[in-house]
């Protein structure tokens, strides 16, 4: 009978270990919920404001930000088409056109996502470019269009959200400095929830460009309660692109 | 502690975009920094960001007119600072950086307004 006791807890043990994220019926890591990523402009006023704003709780610390970026290094052959591209990434950056930002790059921007998870399918809906991701559970990619945001289907390693993405457009830049995608880049995103806050971590390969694969990593936080994705529509009034040709630097100059 | 958690938290993030689309530095001289009293003429509560357009009396005691631009609505709306707080009219103090261009077009960091309410409007310098 003590043994049968002894075995009862310590088969319990691993279960109240996981008991401090929250689960959904199937016992998976429940991701619901509004998250950011980049959050500079959200964030940053939070410790010089002397009101809680209406997005996060009074007193609560910024995030700790992720592991600083491995270097981006892409083909010698290439450097020279990087370069010109970080050269005029004031005008030619595509999310300054208000073009969808792809994915991991759309985690860096300062506006927050919420995620909806389900048995089926995880569904991803972004204030930054109004952008949405439908991630299957298992599946494969099959031939899809290529895209800005790709094709994505997810599975579980144990407790980690990973996610499998294809069929980019190659017109998306993976940050600011002129690093371009192509059909062929391929990403692997893993989610690990950690109460309040989720690991994020993606993979980004490309044998036409890159020589090693590049790791970008994100912590993203949650959100308070009732927050939620506002509509941000870019194009509506984007006044600096004039600005930014005509003197900037790296312009095309007047 | 508090200037030292954000400028830790800028430091943490200052890869990422803090204007959500385009960078501060190749619109907006960091060097620039200029103070703009005058009277809110139009106010422009869109995305990308916002604008605010003020009348400013120059040295000569001409009116010239200045566009501002600030965050976007959702995070000005998140730091507290909402649709309608500034309104045609209002006499207002704002810090910001100059244009590049030199146009009169600035980037605000913060308004004042004339009861001394004091709100952020945009990011820092970059």
């Amino acid at each position: 009978m003590r043994h049968l006791l002894v075995g009862l807890v310590l088969a319990a043990l691993p279960a109240l270990a996981q008991s401090k994220i929250p689960r959904t019926a199937d016992g998976h890591p429940d991701f619901s919920g509004v998250w950011q990523g980049g959050g500079v402009s959200l964030y940053g006023e939070v410790s010089g404001n002397t009101r809680a704003t209406a997005a996060v709780a009074k007193g609560t610390p910024p995030p700790t930000p992720a592991a600083k970026p491995e270097p981006l290094v892409f083909k010698d052959e290439l450097e020279t088409k990087v370069r010109a591209g970080a050269a005029t990434a004031a005008i030619d950056d595509p999310t300054l056109k208000c073009l969808l930002p792809g994915v991991p790059r759309i985690y860096g921007m300062p506006m927050p996502f919420e995620i909806v998870q389900t048995p089926k399918e995880i569904v991803i809906i972004f204030e930054s470019f109004h952008a949405w991701r439908r991630i299957p559970f298992g599946g494969k990619h099959d031939d899809p269009d290529p895209s800005f945001m790709g094709d994505s289907i997810a599975t579980w390693d144990g407790d980690t959200l990973v996610v499998d993405v294809a069929g980019m457009n190659g017109k998306t830049w993976l940050d600011g400095r002129g690093h371009f995608t192509t059909e062929q880049t391929h990403i692997v995103e893993r989610y690990t929830l950690n109460g309040d806050t989720i690991s994020y971590q993606a993979t980004v390969n490309d044998p036409t460009t890159m020589t090693k694969p590049w790791m970008q990593r994100y912590n993203l936080t949650r959100l308070k309660e009732g927050e939620r994705p506002l509509e941000y529509e870019c194009i509506e009034n984007n006044q600096d692109v004039p600005h930014m040709q005509s003197r900037a630097p790296g312009g095309r100059g007047r | 502690m508090n200037r030292f958690c954000f400028a830790a938290l800028a430091a943490g993030l200052a890869a990422l975009p803090a204007l959500a689309h385009h960078s501060f530095a190749a619109e907006y001289d960091s060097s620039a920094a200029v103070t703009l009293k005058g009277t809110v003429t139009k106010v422009e509560w869109t995305n990308p960001h916002t604008y605010v357009y003020i009348d400013v009396k120059d040295a000569n005691g001409n009116v010239v007119s200045w566009g501002v631009e600030g965050y976007p609505p959702n995070t000005l709306r998140r730091t507290g600072f909402t649709r309608g707080l500034m309104k045609e009219g209002d006499v207002v103090t704002i810090n910001g950086w100059k244009a590049r261009d030199a146009a009169n077009r600035i980037a605000a960091r913060d308004v004042t307004f004339a009861n001394g309410n004091k709100m952020f409007f945009g990011p820092a310098a970059q």
